[in-house]
């Protein structure tokens, strides 16, 4: 790719932000236009990039394409490798990898020498298999979204631009490659989505908000101890000191991670946590809560329960993806060793993730809060897959986390015009509303079935991969996510068939429901109109189509999906001759 | 056999009914209903005539050479090979690809031949109905969905299949949903067939991660053919249990059994069939009796390599199938639902069948399974014209001298009851007296066996012919039974023809008085399943099939002198022992059982989750940090200016600070 295809994508929803507010408040069709046009061009912009994609021959990427700080990195490998990067400078100094290169060259002891802290951080963007989907999916739900965006909606030009801004903090932070220019487009993400949280949506959008920026700031704070402190400990312990991404990446191999220090008690012997592993927790935590997984979870039913449509379509659609892709990108390939300890951790938080969520969304009579719950769970398979820490955990959650951006973009488009045609999300109030809605009927009941994951939909490939990774580690994790899968059949169901089967049901006037009869055509025209079709069925078209050919998504992200289980399960080593014992590639090995 | 020409006919097969669901799903009830009544048995049947082709092409084969793989596409590779830098020997490469052989080409044959009369017949039945497309849609999806399952060479398809049958089942039982009754039995029919599935993919991810090839390669394989070759008496699955077979094949055939259990409504898992007779009466003759509930028969005939090897998962699937089906026999004798009663005889018939397959008679099993798709789609959809006749009145007592009112009906449902009580020259006797014969021979000698299959079979003719005769003779006992009418012909033609069926078919097992060891449908399964490995005896056989005879004219013979006659009591069971009437009309209490123990319970953890966990833990952690955090604020209340710029300044201050004193500190 000739030209900065990455920047260009990150600036085209950011000059329409600008268009959108240079453009006259009244103007709510223009606005509109401007807002489908934007992100169409966006989503146009990461096809190109996913046709690109597949013509990068895959064995060019086992070598680290491009170089850090405009040094050539033969010998060093980045186990994970990065298409389309481009990188500027801003601030150099110091040492870089080629020093680190040269130490290894040399041996043991030009490491851990003292030298000055430098600032080593640029503007570097790449894409892999698996952010390249997330691109892709973020651009496809921003533009679902603002086609399910009313013009009628109150201060439109307001959302509209906060939503573009939250677009570029999503691409920011998928193609971002250097730590600082991650958490600044972590953060940039934050502030529109806080301010699209609070400005529209029901009542109780105030306290959601609050909670939501609670929590992720918590999140946040120690994600940025974190990116500092790996700063400093892989600078420490290999003389490189860079926020740069891919060569933190390398670096690992030659950070100690051994525990250093153990204490003893009645008999047992009890590792202390060393660095990586607190580095590693810090960053889980952010992440988590950004899923989130289940203690952590609390700011999302409130969110999702309280926001308008076309803000959880990609609120619910990819935000929540970010803190998955943060799992992949930071903690399996910088933490490997810390994954590993931690794998019982995260996997056993998002076997609770699954269960829970699964039981609360069996309770609940708030239709978006049980597919606000139905998320969590869905979400818990994600990080399942990821913690399975091989090649069919990793790639079901690569699969996974587009699948259920869709579903649950569909599901909350779905539930979002039922609200909106009958003032009222309480599933006691509603019912047998396939008689005067029967083509939103059809529509749900796809979106319903991919979600409680009926095959030849697609999140039956993600569940099937992650379940089938997780049995790998152990089969008790597969047995018990599987009670997820029976409790999904049985929430979407209760979901799905409270709202359009048995009697016909509609909110009474003193809040009694009315059951009535035969009266489903003098409703009038409630069922789904064009612009709700026109955002529901290419998203069950992408359901069903996924489900019967999922080969093209799982072949552009397996070749990632097998770096990245390299990574994490690379050795690492308290030397060069133990790195290079343990079959690490040789220093001043073939280039 | 032709590879181009099998994968054209099957794809044919295949795509012909997914063709005809995807028309009607995409014009969303648009069509006109007469191009509906044409193309939606005309798919069915088109798919029936494509596998009687593969049928005689097959049939031109010697037998060794009857077995044939295509692929249709490459589902998903998510392993990577040594060539592109990273290995990942053990992802998942699944292909979309089907396996023709004589046992996917019978169920081929029953799922479009009796579903394609069942579909006829549905025209009729269904004519009246606000949602006729919505109705074809379904049966050809599920068509397309029990083609799939039987069809697929992989494991992936297999379990693709098995739920996709699932999702047809349940749309089809909830078809009137409106009526809230069918809506929960759509629901219940659902889950359970979920927690099969879970069962089935357990059991496919144990054979998936361990089985292995020769030399002791792990060889991580979906496809069949390749795991069968594999699991012979090896060292591939065992470890070291000797005859018994290892743990691990024990438990794959467990696991896999817990799939057919909850298709084939075995025990545990049975509770949904019963209260899916709520679906319109074609599909419970379609998909409740000729087709889907016989997939876990299939199942273990198709495994039964797996189930070879195995003998303790092998021994478990033919004791439940022989428990179920004496409970089943005995909750059909109370019924006063007509078509709980024939469901009750299904899941008491599947259960002889999966007896059969469990103790190795797996040709005696799906012989069963090819009469059993005749007769009980005769009976359903005999049914049906009565209930139709009846304005939707299901209940025996409100029936009565439907024999004179509908004769061809009478003939028809007789025929049926005939040919389910097994008595000669109908389709059952030749089936089930194999079963009984082969089931004794390679069971285990006891005598128990011997009461529970004499016991079975006067319960079955009992039941069947108490319908018989409380339906259809005596005096009408209701103004809809006075006014019954005979169905239209669109509606009798199918019956009859399937009343011809059950009539001749049994005759394909008939093994020329000893002319030849196999019979001509052994013969036909032998290359799959290959022979039974041990032979009923002469005696063994005529003591089977004599007793067979005689103890289900003996139910017929109760039959006549409870319900005929009158000279027994009908009150005399209830009278006399109460606990064993209530026991079998309250169905073994299995459904309060299992909703004192599953459902109540989890219900109540979801209810406990949203009132207490979420708003006094989850909730109150947060409220905690927010008031804390509150009181802290109230001093710096000074920065909350309420513009955006003010926040994302300070924000970007505080950050570089963090940033810098953390530097300073770290060096």
């Amino acid at each position: 790719m000739s030209w900065p295809i990455l920047t260009v994508t990150l600036l085209v929803p950011l000059v329409g932000a600008l268009l959108v507010l240079a453009l006259p408040a009244q103007r709510g069709r223009a606005i509109r236009l401007v807002l489908v046009g934007v992100t169409a061009l966006t989503l146009g912009l990461t096809c190109v990039l996913l046709v690109a994609y597949l013509a990068v021959p895959s064995a060019a990427a086992s070598r680290l394409t491009g170089s850090a700080n405009g040094q050539s990195l033969s010998g060093i490998h980045s186990p994970v490798t990065f298409q389309f990067q481009e990188q500027v400078s801003w601030v150099q100094s110091g040492p870089s990898l080629s020093h680190l290169h040269a130490a290894f060259n040399e041996g043991n002891s030009a490491f851990n020498q003292a030298s000055p802290p430098p600032i080593n951080f640029s503007y570097h963007l790449g894409v892999d298999g698996m952010s390249i989907w997330l691109l892709a999916l973020a651009a496809l739900l921003f533009l679902v979204a603002a086609v399910v965006l009313s013009k009628r909606q109150e201060r439109l030009r307001s959302f509209a631009a906060l939503m573009l801004l939250s677009e570029v903090g999503v691409i920011g932070v998928l193609t971002s490659l250097d730590l600082i220019l991650f958490y600044f487009f972590w953060e940039a993400a934050l502030i529109p989505l806080y301010f699209l949280m609070i400005g529209w949506g029901d009542e109780r959008r105030g306290r959601a908000a609050l909670k939501f920026i609670i929590y992720t700031v918590a999140g946040s704070l120690f994600m940025l101890l974190a990116i500092i402190g790996v700063y400093f400990v892989t600078g420490a312990q290999t003389g490189v000191y860079t926020f740069d991404v891919p060569t933190l990446i390398a670096a690992q191999a030659f950070v100690e991670t051994t525990h250093a220090t153990s204490f003893s008690l009645f008999g047992h012997s009890f590792a202390l946590l060393n660095p990586q592993d607190w580095l590693f927790l810090a960053f889980a935590l952010a992440f988590a809560i950004k899923v989130p997984l289940v203690p952590f979870h609390s700011w999302l039913p409130d969110a999702y329960s309280s926001g308008r449509t076309p803000f959880l379509v990609f609120f619910a659609g990819i935000v929540s993806k970010l803190g998955a892709f943060g799992f992949i990108r930071y903690n399996l390939t910088l933490f490997p060793q810390a994954s590993h300890t931690f794998q019982p951790l995260l996997m056993g938080l998002a076997t609770a993730s699954i269960l829970y969520g699964a039981l609360a969304a069996l309770a609940q009579s708030d239709i978006k809060r049980v597919v606000a719950y139905a998320s969590i769970s869905h979400l818990g398979f994600v990080v399942l897959g990821i913690f399975a820490l091989n090649v069919n955990g990793l790639n079901g959650a690569i699969i996974q986390m587009v699948n259920h951006g869709i579903v649950i973009a569909a599901l909350f488009i779905c539930v979002g015009v039922v609200e909106a045609r009958f003032g009222t999300r309480n599933l006691r109030e509603l019912g047998g509303l396939a008689k005067p809605m029967p083509v939103l009927a059809g529509l749900f009941l796809v979106a319903t079935l991919a979600g409680l994951g009926m095959p030849l939909l697609n999140s039956f490939v993600g569940e099937f991969l992650i379940l089938l990774g997780s049995f790998q580690v152990s089969p008790v994790w597969a047995v018990l996510a599987s009670l997820g899968v029976i409790l999904a059949c049985w929430y979407m169901l209760r979901l799905y068939q409270g709202l359009t089967q048995g009697d016909l049901r509609l909110p009474g006037p003193d809040g009694v429901p009315q059951v009535l009869q035969g009266v489903a055509g003098r409703l009038g025209r409630v069922d789904v109109g064009p612009v709700e079709v026109a955002a529901l069925v290419p998203l069950v078209a992408l359901m069903i189509l996924v489900g019967v050919f999922p080969a093209p998504v799982i072949h552009l992200g397996r070749f990632s999906a097998a770096q990245y289980v390299q990574a994490a399960n690379r050795p690492t080593a308290t030397n060069p001759a133990q790195a290079s014992a343990r079959g690490l590639t040789a220093p001043g090995g073939a280039p | 056999m032709n590879p181009t020409l099998t994968l054209v006919l099957s794809a044919l097969a295949l795509g012909l009914p997914t063709a005809g669901f995807a028309l009607n799903a995409v014009t969303a009830g648009r069509l006109p209903r007469r191009l509906v009544a044409l193309m939606g048995p005309g798919v069915v049947l088109g798919s029936f005539v494509a596998t009687l082709v593969l049928l005689a092409s097959m049939l031109m084969q010697a037998p060794s050479r009857r077995g044939v793989t295509v692929t249709f596409w490459n589902w998903l590779t998510a392993s990577t090979t040594a060539g592109s830098g990273v290995t990942a020997h053990s992802g998942l490469n699944a292909a979309f690809s089907v396996r023709i052989d004589p046992l996917s080409v019978l169920m081929m044959l029953v799922i479009t031949g009796i579903g394609g009369v069942i579909h006829v017949y549905s025209v009729g039945y269904m004519a009246e109905d606000p949602g006729f497309n919505r109705f074809f849609a379904y049966m050809n999806l599920f068509i397309t969905s029990m083609l799939t399952l039987v069809m697929s060479n992989t494991l992936v398809f297999l379990i693709i299949g098995w739920a996709m049958v699932a999702f047809a089942s349940y749309a089809l039982i909830a078809f009137w949903y409106e009526r809230p009754s069918a809506v929960v039995a759509g629901r219940k029919a659902f889950i359970t067939q979920v927690i099969g599935d879970v069962g089935l993919v357990l059991g496919a991810f144990l054979i998936f991660l361990n089985l292995r090839g020769p030399g002791g390669r792990l060889l991580h394989t979906v496809d069949l053919q390749v795991i069968f070759a594999n699991v012979g008496p090896g060292a591939h699955f065992h470890n070291g249990l000797g005859p018994l077979g290892g743990g691990m094949v024990t438990a794959i055939g467990i696991l896999l059994f817990l799939g057919a259990a909850a298709k084939s409504a075995q025990w545990p898992l049975h509770t949904w069939l019963p209260d899916a007779m709520e679906g319109p009466t074609p599909v419970s003759a379609l998909i409740h009796a000729a087709t889907m509930v016989t997939a876990g028969v299939y199942l273990v005939a198709r495994f039964h390599p797996i189930y070879q090897q195995a003998p303790i998962a092998a021994g478990l699937v033919a004791v439940i199938g022989i428990g179920t089906a004496l409970m089943a026999g005995v909750i059909g004798c109370t019924q006063f639902d007509i078509k709980r009663v024939i469901a009750y005889s299904t899941m008491s018939q599947i259960g002889l069948m999966i007896f059969a397959v469990g103790v190795g008679a797996y040709s005696a099993g799906m012989f069963q399974f090819f009469t059993h798709a005749c007769f009980k789609a005769l009976l359903f959809l005999a049914a049906g014209n009565v209930i139709h006749a009846l304005h939707d009145d299901q209940d025996i007592r409100s029936m009565g001298g439907l024999s004179r009112r509908m004769r061809w009906t009478f003939v028809s449902f007789t025929v049926g009851a005939l040919a389910l009580a097994g008595i000669p020259i109908f389709a059952g006797f030749f089936s089930k007296e194999e079963l009984l014969g082969q089931g004794l021979a390679l069971g285990p000698a006891v005598p128990w066996l011997w009461v529970i299959g004499v016991s079975i079979n006067v319960l079955t003719s009992f039941y069947i012919f108490r319908v018989v005769w409380v339906a259809f003779f005596g005096e009408a006992r209701s103004a809809n039974a006075e006014h019954a009418h005979e169905a239209p012909p669109l509606m009798l033609i199918p019956v009859v023809v399937l009343a011809g069926l059950a009539t001749v078919v049994g005759f394909l097992n008939i093994d020329f008085a000893g002319f030849a060891p196999v019979t001509v449908f052994q013969a036909f399964l032998q290359p799959v399943v290959g022979v039974p490995a041990a032979h009923a005896s002469a005696l063994v056989d005529g003591m089977a099939l004599l007793a067979g005879v005689l103890l289900s004219l003996f139910g017929v013979g109760v039959v006549w002198a409870v319900y005929g006659k009158g000279l027994v009591s009908r009150e005399f069971i209830p009278q006399h022992a109460p606990w064993l009437y209530q026991l079998s009309f309250r169905k073994f209490y299995w459904d309060e059982i299992y909703d004192a123990t599953l459902v109540r319970p989890s219900v109540a953890m979801a209810v406990g989750v949203r009132r207490l966990v979420e708003p006094g833990v989850f909730d109150a952690a947060v409220s905690g940090v927010r008031d804390a955090v509150a009181s802290l604020g109230s001093d710096l209340r000074t920065f909350q200016t309420g513009f955006v710029k003010d926040y994302a300044l300070w924000f970007f201050f505080f950050t570089l600070l963090g940033v810098v004193l953390l530097g300073l500190r770290l060096t």
